[in-house]
């Protein structure tokens, strides 16, 4: 028997707690208490689920979109050219067409870079070259095209290299003059569009684009030491030559 | 979780919750003077027990978790409540005034019995209401037994007076 046994005191304070509780009412309260206590787990669970599928796929698109780009040391050769860019871009930032101070002396030269890219000619004119240069197809970036434009300060003497983008429809060529000889050096064809390069240097260069519906070619040649392209597009399906002037097609001068 | 494990710890629960939730809301209610609170709190362990059930099964005595499960949410409600009453206190500007719960029962052992400290009440509560053992008590409260025995002790010869003054009246 404890020193606490106490009936009186056990009976009075059993007085002072009541009744024992109705079991059916308490029992069915407490079966709403649990239900409600699944429901909001249940909300719990599938709220941090839905944010970790969020928050994961928000983290894969980061780390695969254009902006996160990583350096592969082993494609540095393929961008010599930009070098020479950054070497010699000092201004004309966003122009297309680069227009030298001196009309006479001045050639521009415009490259533009796509997967199909070949080596960009950095052979430096005697007065001024100015240079569009995206870095090659490679070093793990998968951005588009995009474009440095710039004028030299200074050149070396020698002979005068020009060159110019012609556009069809297909897609453009960017060819480099030097005296009678042509070569071309990008060749970008539109979207949806595959290059046949026909000729590729030579007093004639020729280009074909051809796609499932269409067919574009264009010829340049040089007349009186000026290039002189011909550009035709055709639908492949109603074999229809379109014959665009020469004029128009030119894109880009670099002759004055 | 499978249906049949579902069905199990539920029939589980349920036997539990009909064989002790009776005592433990009247031990509860001694303890903290309203069966409104002492219900809430009883009813809010036994969510908890059957939510981590295939935890709380394993464990030695499912019921002692239950209690003290039930004991800490009314310590926190008291705590709450304590520092509301402060706070405004405060706002008021009143001077601070130790609070004594207000029991619903007219004879003089629930007032005196809200005087007690809550540690000697909850020890009364569970020991005379509740019929546990001084160790269980000791279990719930998570203090010795020589504690509780202290408890114990002071919590009755405070009461014993007004027990005994009411069996004088009674016998008149």
């Amino acid at each position: 028997m404890s020193e606490f046994h106490d009936p009186d005191l056990r009976n009075q304070l059993g007085q002072l707690s009541g009744p024992y509780p109705d079991d059916n009412e308490a029992f069915a309260a407490w079966q709403r208490r649990v239900g409600q206590a699944r429901r909001r787990r249940a909300v719990a669970w599938t709220t941090g689920a839905a944010l970790s599928l969020l928050f994961g796929t928000v983290a894969v698109a980061a780390l695969n979109s254009p902006g996160h780009n990583t350096l592969v040391p082993g494609k540095a050769d393929d961008d010599s050219s930009v070098d020479v860019s950054i070497s010699t871009t000092t201004e004309a930032e966003d122009s297309s067409t680069v227009e030298s101070t001196e009309p006479s002396t001045t050639d521009s030269t415009v490259v533009d870079t796509t997967p199909v890219t070949e080596a960009v000619d950095t052979t430096v004119p005697e007065t001024e070259v100015e240079v569009t240069i995206v870095a090659g197809d490679g070093g793990g970036s998968n951005s588009g095209p995009s474009k440095q434009h710039g004028t030299p300060t200074s050149a070396a003497p020698g002979p005068a290299v020009a060159s110019k983008i012609f556009s069809s429809t297909g897609g453009s060529i960017t060819v480099s003059q030097n005296g009678d000889q042509l070569t071309i050096t990008v060749v970008t064809p539109a979207a949806g569009f595959r290059a046949e390069v026909d000729q590729r240097s030579g007093r004639h260069v020729e280009v074909t684009f051809k796609s499932n519906d269409n067919e574009s070619q264009i010829s340049v040649r040089v007349i009186n030491g000026t290039m002189q392209p011909e550009v035709s597009d055709k639908n492949r399906k109603h074999d229809n030559t379109v014959p665009d002037s020469s004029e128009s097609a030119n894109h880009t001068s670099g002759d004055d | 979780m499978s249906e049949v494990e579902d069905v199990k710890v539920v029939a589980t629960v349920d036997s539990l919750f009909r064989a002790h939730y009776g005592r433990l809301v009247r031990a509860l209610t001694l303890a903290c003077g309203d069966r409104e609170i002492a219900a809430d709190a009883v009813q809010e362990a036994f969510v908890k027990a059957h939510m981590h059930w295939r935890r709380v099964q394993n464990y030695d005595d499912p019921v002692g978790w239950i209690r003290r499960v039930a004991i800490n949410r009314l310590r926190d409600d008291h705590r709450r409540q304590t520092r509301k009453g402060k706070a405004l206190q405060r706002l008021a500007g009143e001077p601070q005034v130790e609070e004594v719960d207000q029991q619903a029962f007219d004879s003089d052992l629930p007032a005196i019995l809200a005087q007690l400290p809550k540690q000697q009440r909850i020890a009364m509560a569970l020991f005379y209401v509740d019929e546990l053992s001084i160790a269980e008590v000791a279990a719930a409260l998570d203090v010795s037994e020589g504690a509780v025995k202290s408890y114990l002790h002071q919590g009755r010869s405070r009461l014993r007076t007004v027990v005994a003054s009411e069996e004088v009246h009674s016998d008149e």
